[in-house]
């Protein structure tokens, strides 16, 4: 009897571990083959292997970038190119305006006639001189600014001095002195294509404007306030 | 390709075929080279098991590394201690077939891959599949000054920077010196160790495709990192450091200098080894950019996919700490470090 019961006992035990260790297998088996089956589909190369979110996906982007899903890469390629070149040309830029600030202060402090002021920028080109000479047309004053960069300069004369003195003319002159052409407002004038001196020839045409009776006027109207 | 193809065992140092095979694969990682294996069997006393898998006109169309590893209660045919361990095979050739050819050798074969390898059909051929971790690998499209401006995270930058106003500074160094950071590293995280005739005969085997750099802060070394500097990819294999020393940074310092270095190499990748997503580690390797490719272990047949799971280590990681003393002890931490294969 006794051991009819230790039998049964001992082969109940056994079916247990049995079950266990079948079912155990079972579940690995199915775990592990998914994941060998998961595999496959995410490193499919080809579109069949996408799932709908991954095509959509991929559709959205491609009208984001306005092209075709195939040209996706090379249009990201692209744009982050372009990224790139304008972060360079940005920092380039921040450097050129950091070095206006000192380079302008200097020009206007200690100056004994503020209605002219020539300054001039080693790495400045065209735009940055356009845009410089653009603000100071807000100033109450005669502006010069030199682009180094390129030869190319740029004119602004202050609101109430334009009655004598025209912005287009003083950069006719000074394409006159150096070469190159020039052309704009009374207000605003650029000019470029210079191939003599242009810091000397803007220099030559501040010291003659500044010889100006009406510059001296300008001058003396326009006392600091209080 | 429709012709039949057979498996051959090969001793990889002694087969130029194996090693002209490797270098001419686009895929091929030094932990594919007749050195790196070479290594592995010496200092560990593994059984080879490699093969290479050759049409019946006896072209070789394919090499599989692989070791014969004792696990207690079974053994199993991995390339162990490394993230890849996934077949070469010619791209003539389909996969599938060659994955087929190695289940049918018999035995227990663990095939470690990377979603980058292009290696498809374990599914077809019958294997189950373990998920490991990812590893970060970082492409080189770029100069570093672009990496470093636009790649790296602004925390890079930041920790680069305390660490060489701290002084710090990197220089290439010995295995010899690199070892006791390495053995103070495997201390601190219970963790068995390899010998350090092991790291010798890599560095002699593999020569210039092995750079050990050291980080000095003053005369002291206080991290260091192995680097494996094979075809077109760095690997950082082993970092190792002092914990007292990373308020100064030594392993950002490190990381970016083995970035500058394969960026003036010319190579294409740096890749950051194997780490768990979510992890610490994964944290620190992801600042540097890159992209985590899915790690799995491939087991055939795949009831036995338990053998290739590395979840038992990261649980007993709480406990191995305090085991320390006993798991990094010069005889035992290696017998550890065969017997585990990772």
């Amino acid at each position: 009897m006794n051991n009819a019961l230790l039998v049964g006992l001992v082969s109940v035990v056994a079916l247990a571990v049995t079950t266990l260790y079948w079912r155990r297998r079972e579940r690995i088996v199915r775990e592990s083959l998914t994941v060998s089956r998961e595999w496959e589909q995410n490193t499919a190369t080809n579109t069949n292997a996408a799932t709908g979110a991954e095509r959509r996906a991929a559709a959205d982007a491609a009208r984001q970038l306005d092209a075709a899903v195939t040209d996706i890469p090379e249009r990201v390629e692209a744009l982050d190119s372009e990224r790139r070149e304008l972060r360079r040309e940005l920092d380039a830029v921040r450097e050129r305006w950091a070095d206006s600030w000192w380079v302008s202060r200097e020009a206007t402090t200690g100056s004994a006639e503020p209605p002219v002021r020539v300054v001039a920028f080693d790495r400045w080109e065209l735009p940055d001189a356009r845009a410089f000479a653009k603000r100071a047309m807000e100033e109450e004053c005669i502006t010069v600014v030199v682009a180094l960069g390129d030869d190319s300069f740029g004119v602004a004369v202050g609101e109430s001095l334009r009655a004598e003195f025209s912005a287009s003319e003083i950069a006719t002159r000074i394409t006159e002195s150096v070469g190159g052409g020039a052309g704009g407002t009374d207000g605003l004038a650029t000019g470029g294509g210079a191939t003599g001196d242009l810091p000397a020839a803007c220099r030559r045409v501040e010291t003659a404007l500044r010889r100006s009776d009406a510059v001296r006027a300008g001058d003396s109207e326009g006392s600091p306030e209080p | 390709m429709s012709r039949a193809l057979t498996a051959q065992a090969v001793v990889p140092d002694r087969s130029s075929e194996w090693s002209e095979f490797v270098e001419n694969h686009h895929d091929a990682t030094v932990f594919h080279t007749a050195e790196w294996l070479s290594g592995v069997e010496t200092a560990f006393g593994y059984d080879p098991r490699h093969v290479r898998i050759t049409d019946d006109s006896g072209t070789v169309r394919a090499v599989v590394p692989g070791v014969l590893a004792s696990e207690g209660v079974g053994n199993s045919v991995l390339n162990p201690f490394c993230e890849y361990g996934f077949p070469l095979i010619e791209a003539s050739v389909e996969s599938a077939a060659v994955l087929s050819v190695l289940r049918d050798a018999g035995g227990t074969r663990i095939v470690k891959d990377a979603g980058w390898s292009g290696v498809r059909g374990y599914n077809h051929a019958g294997y189950g599949g373990v998920r490991t971790g990812t590893s970060i690998r970082l492409s080189l499209d770029r100069p570093f000054s672009e990496l470093w401006e636009s790649t790296f995270e602004k925390d890079v930058r930041r920790c680069v920077r305390t660490a060489r106003d701290h002084g710090v500074s990197v220089t290439e160094g010995t295995v010899s010196e690199f070892y006791p950071l390495y053995l103070d590293t495997m201390k601190r995280l219970g963790s068995p160790q390899f010998p350090e005739r092991f790291f010798s005969a890599l560095a002699d085997a593999l020569g210039d495709s092995v750079a050990v750099l050291l980080a000095h802060r003053g005369d002291e070394p206080i991290a260091g990192v192995f680097l494996f500097e094979w075809g077109e990819t760095t690997i950082v294999w082993t970092p190792a450091s002092r914990r007292a020393h990373w308020e100064h940074r030594p392993n950002h310092l490190l990381y970016v200098e083995a970035i500058e270095r394969a960026c003036a190499a010319g190579r294409s990748t740096v890749d950051f080894g194997r780490s768990r997503r979510g992890s610490s580690v994964h944290g620190f390797k992801a600042q540097f950019g890159g992209f985590a490719h899915p790690l799995t272990s491939f087991v055939a047949p795949p009831h036995r996919a338990g053998r290739a799971s590395l979840e038992g280590y990261d649980r007993l990681s709480s406990i191995t700490t305090h085991l320390a003393p006993i798991i990094t002890h010069p005889t035992v931490g290696p017998q550890l470090k065969k017997l585990i294969h990772e």
